[in-house]
């Protein structure tokens, strides 16, 4: 249990630090919010502007009143939309996470039977062809195949290739989003069941005369699960940050464009919020994920209770091993 | 892509990368291939401009928007007339220039800090890896654009960008290999008959991570290249005025119905160029390992 309060200790300070660098970056490089929001303006109305959002005050003065209000949970009213910050946050972020979820899903559906099939044909034609396509895949930028697929497909297939107008306009940009993802989850999934297949416990299942089938998709992948956890919680700053530019590209109205929105217009507490929730999101996601390995691997619940280093270094003990706590009491 | 490491994944990458230097590198079929398409784009870089200097601005209202493979215009031109190979030959150019100098940078931020942090350990260690899980937790593309949008647009600002993309990376796997190789009998060995923490560092820390550090930064270049091109991309990377593979993307995005080359072809000398390093990085880190296990 100490783990994971640690754990959260550190999701907590690394919380702080982002706000803090976030907050002293935006202030400390020259720009000047005011003239962004009433260019026109005359001297005495943009010192009543800056009076007014508090840009008078110094600094330190100004991260203390930030700091206050952020733990008593006001964000702010955006400098150049109407509304509180905090609504357009929350009306943007279903938008992204719908589009995350869909490019997740679209890779995880062709990641984990490109892997499964990769890893049982090891070093064959099927194994290099699926290698090649992962490097293509891998290699090119997301915002270039968003902009093939809308010159090929979305002519030709009369798809949505602008703004939200249903659920048919995830298509594209989650497809395009998903490709890198495809690539390095196919990659995780090959390199661990290839780990599993040669494993002791395999071997042993194949002398029982357990049929291949069984062996490779009930018992060796269930072992490419935490790994493949691992790496999308890692993959999770991609999908929040990759959606900046495949919204622009699109024109969806998720966090991407709401980020590129406030940044052109200097709107500082836009952008904080924004900074804040997607960072949150990323640290939760991730403390959710190193909180249920043990679900996942009984194996790692294990190691858990007695406690001692941290669970990487008990992952990487358990790697390659592939011996399930049961296999190894029944004496296979 | 290196911004998009947690700290999990660079530990884990710290262990996989812990190996010496290899003593002999196999020429492995992935090695010469990668090898062949990074000096075609680099030779395509250095060339280019060299045989026409000017062929990347010279417009030509007379061929405004050829198809590819008509005439001289190998790769076709664009809405005015410009090549669109020597265009990409000078995109690719600032691409490499940027490139490398923030993964340089990155490479000794990143070294020094891992250095410090894995050597001495304790607080400072506990201080500089939470600045690194920060860096970790901030979507790069959010936090480039943020500061982009408020410093001059310019080479220098778009390099220390880029390289805070990547300095975290380095700097996790440094510490791994450091804190164990920290507690090696030859490095006790020297400290023990007096050598002192810079020449250790020097002498026989640096030594051993050399052949991490370079498969690394090599993945890198990649990742800094398509980082850069997103960025232009969206206006906020190399300053407008000079071809760079995100802006004839941007351009060429104009067109895309009629003109589908502009930014087809710019996009696959970018998807070459980063398909030959990824190719390199992969035989050298198979290289790496079977040294190591040998």
């Amino acid at each position: 249990m100490s783990f994971f309060i640690r754990r959260f200790g550190q999701a907590i300070v690394v919380l702080v630090g982002i706000v803090t660098l976030i907050f002293f970056v935006l202030r400390l490089i020259p720009g000047d919010p005011v003239s962004v929001i009433a260019p026109t303006a005359t001297a005495e109305a943009k010192a009543q502007i800056r009076a007014q959002l508090g840009l008078d005050q110094t600094l330190w003065h100004q991260y203390v009143t930030f700091l206050h209000n952020v733990v008593s949970g006001d964000f702010g009213q955006s400098y150049f939309f109407q509304g509180r910050a905090i609504d357009l946050v929350s009306k943007a972020l279903p938008y992204t996470a719908a589009l995350a979820g869909c490019a997740l899903l679209i890779a995880l559906v062709i990641a984990i039977p490109a892997g499964v099939a990769s890893a049982v044909h090891e070093d064959s034609v099927v194994d290099r062809v699926i290698l090649g396509i992962c490097l293509i895949f891998q290699s090119s930028a997301n915002f270039w195949v968003a902009l093939l697929l809308i010159s090929v497909v979305a002519i030709r297939a009369g798809l949505p290739t602008v703004g939200y107008v249903g659920p048919i306009s995830l298509v594209l940009p989650s497809l395009a989003l998903s490709l890198s993802l495809i690539a390095v989850l196919t990659q995780v999934v090959r390199i661990s069941l290839i780990g599993a297949l040669h494993s002791d416990m395999a071997v042993a299942m194949k002398a029982r005369g357990l049929p291949p089938r069984r062996i490779v998709l009930i018992h060796c992948l269930r072992l490419s699960c935490v790994p493949l956890m691992t790496v999308i919680g890692a993959q999770l700053g991609y999908l929040l940050g990759g959606a900046v530019i495949i919204e622009y590209i699109f024109n969806y109205p998720g966090m991407g464009l709401l980020t590129l929105n406030s940044v052109l217009r200097r709107d500082y507490p836009l952008l904080q919020i924004i900074v804040l929730v997607t960072s949150l999101i990323f640290l939760v996601i991730n403390l959710i994920i190193d909180m249920s390995y043990g679900l996942v691997d009984g194996r790692l619940s294990a190691a858990n209770r007695e406690g001692g280093s941290s669970i990487f270094l008990r992952l990487a003990r358990l790697a390659g091993r592939g011996r399930t706590r049961r296999e190894a009491k029944s004496g296979l | 892509m290196a911004s998009d490491l947690t700290t999990a994944d660079a530990d884990e990458l710290a262990g996989a990368l812990r190996e010496r230097r290899p003593r002999k590198i196999r020429l492995r079929p992935s090695l010469v291939i990668g090898a062949c398409l990074v000096l075609a784009s680099l030779l395509l870089a250095v060339l280019g401009p060299m045989i026409a200097p000017d062929a990347a601005s010279r417009v030509n209202f007379s061929a405004i928007l050829r198809p590819p493979l008509i005439g001289w215009h190998v790769a076709g031109t664009d809405q005015l007339g410009r090549d669109v190979l020597m265009r990409i030959a000078t995109g690719l150019r600032v691409s490499f220039a940027i490139s490398l100098s923030s993964v340089t940078l990155a490479l000794v931020v990143g070294l020094s800090v891992g250095l410090i942090s894995g050597y001495f350990g304790g607080i400072i260690d506990l201080v500089l890896m939470r600045l690194t899980d920060i860096q970790m937790a901030l979507p790069f593309i959010v936090l480039a654009v943020a500061i982009l949008s408020v410093t001059q647009p310019g080479y220098f600002s778009l390099t220390v960008v880029l390289s805070l993309a990547a300095w975290p990376t380095y700097a996790r796997v440094v510490r791994g290999i450091v804190q164990v190789d920290r507690n090696a009998d030859y490095v006790q060995a020297a400290l023990a008959i007096g050598a002192s923490h810079t020449r250790v560092i020097v002498r026989y820390l640096l030594r051993d991570l050399f052949g991490s550090m370079l498969v690394l930064s090599i993945l890198d270049v990649a990742a800094v290249i398509i980082y850069e091109a997103t960025l232009t991309f969206i206006g906020m990377g190399v300053p407008p005025g000079t071809p760079s593979l995100g802006s004839i993307m941007a351009e060429g995005k104009n067109y895309i119905a009629t003109a589908w080359w502009i930014t087809a072809m710019a996009g696959l000398a970018m998807l070459i160029t980063i398909a030959g390093l990824n190719l390199v990085a992969i035989a050298l880190r198979s290289s790496l390992k079977e040294a190591n296990t040998r």
